[in-house]
């Protein structure tokens, strides 16, 4: 039986916390690796929907529409895309490459995490989200005219405000998580100044 | 490890390794885990995926640190990993510095039920940043300050203020003296 002084000592709180018997065998950790590589592989043809909507997307644009400066939007749409996703794998394929795990400090691996999360969040920003609105921006100026013409304007107004909230809401969270991990990576280089 | 070309292990030497590892920190992962991870569920996941990489690891570990250090280091960074993954925002966890100023509730309550105090470690552990948070769990698995610092890549001296800081803080939310820390 553990006296009071004990039963409030925070280390021996956290050490005398019931564990579970160990789950992970090294056959699950081998099925655990195909699992991965399997994810990842997933993740790289997920990762390729988007930009092959937006391309299918502007094609259909460019086949369409007879103004010459709507094809061009919709091709420079479509070569953003494509591009997009050479930059974006490039060097993923044919070999997944899954997370390395880290094997430097904490406070190295956790700056690498960090710039890798912020260099992501640029990337969906670059090459997914750019071409997307484009895209959307291309395809909404003739809807526009064509809602103008036939009087149909105030109807459209709705389903026009809530794409405009959700591109920008987008956006502005993509920007946030930015800024927040750009303030994260700040106070590592503070700490790691006032170590030195 | 700064510097050098990590030396690539045998698979046998590597599935060894890990086996010891996992026999003498087991224990400790999940505690870690559990750290920084409040849902059960997702926590048992977290736990395997240090598991996993801890494996993965051992291919480069070329024993330039101890066993412990590169247990650490790997299944730190994997949970710092699942934090950001997990997209919890950096402005709801705070510093120790922080923490030091906030109010707490149960301040110099004794409570008899260590489940409750476990919840409550748990709780605060989890509030905090994750360069904070592996200086609290190094501390509660009673590792010292030099320890600490190689894991973590802080000073000694930066860790021995954060310590400082973390008994302060225990000792007024545990009512308990510290002692024990010193």
């Amino acid at each position: 039986m553990r006296n009071d002084s004990s039963r409030n000592d925070p280390r021996e709180i956290w050490q005398d916390q019931p564990t579970e018997p160990s789950i992970m065998t090294l056959e699950k950790i081998r099925l655990k690796t195909q699992e991965l590589r399997a994810k990842t592989r997933r993740g790289l043809l997920g990762g390729m929907i988007l930009p092959l909507a937006v391309a299918a997307i502007a094609g259909w644009g460019v086949k369409w529409f007879d103004s010459p400066m709507l094809r061009l939007v919709f091709a420079a749409a479509i070569a953003w895309s494509v591009a997009g996703q050479y930059f974006a794998n490039r060097g993923m394929w044919p070999e997944p490459a899954p997370d390395d795990p880290a094997v430097g400090t904490g406070i190295e691996s956790y700056r690498r995490e960090l710039e890798r999360r912020r260099y992501l969040s640029a990337r969906f920003l670059l090459w997914y989200f750019g071409p997307m609105v484009l895209a959307i921006a291309a395809l909404t100026v003739p809807a526009l005219s064509l809602g103008m013409r036939r009087g149909m304007l105030l109807n459209m107004i709705p389903f026009l405000s809530l794409l405009f909230i959700w591109l920008v809401s987008v956006f502005v969270m993509r920007l946030r998580d930015r800024r927040e991990l750009q303030r994260e990576i700040d106070e590592l280089d503070k700490i790691e100044r006032a170590a030195r | 490890m700064e510097g050098t070309q990590p030396i690539s292990t045998g698979a046998a030497s590597r599935d060894a390794l890990y086996r010891d590892a996992a026999a003498k920190y087991g224990a400790a992962l999940q505690r870690l885990a559990s750290a920084y991870e409040a849902d059960p569920e997702k926590r048992r996941d977290l736990n395997q995926d240090i598991h996993f990489q801890l494996w993965r690891s051992f291919q480069r570990y070329d024993a330039r640190c101890s066993l412990r250090t590169w247990v650490y280091r790997v299944a730190h960074h994997v949970a710092a990993s699942h934090v950001l993954r997990e997209r919890k925002i950096f402005s709801r966890l705070v510093s120790l510095e922080e923490l030091e100023l906030l109010p707490d509730n149960d301040q110099g309550q004794l409570v008899a039920d260590q489940r409750k105090n476990l919840e409550r470690l748990s709780t605060l552990i989890q509030r905090l940043k994750p360069l904070d948070r592996q200086v609290i769990i190094s501390y509660l698995e009673d590792m010292d300050a030099v320890s600490i610092a190689e894991i973590t890549g802080l000073s000694p001296g930066n860790v021995a203020m954060r310590i400082h800081r973390i008994k302060k803080i225990l000792a007024r939310r545990f009512h308990q003296g510290g002692g024990h820390a010193e």
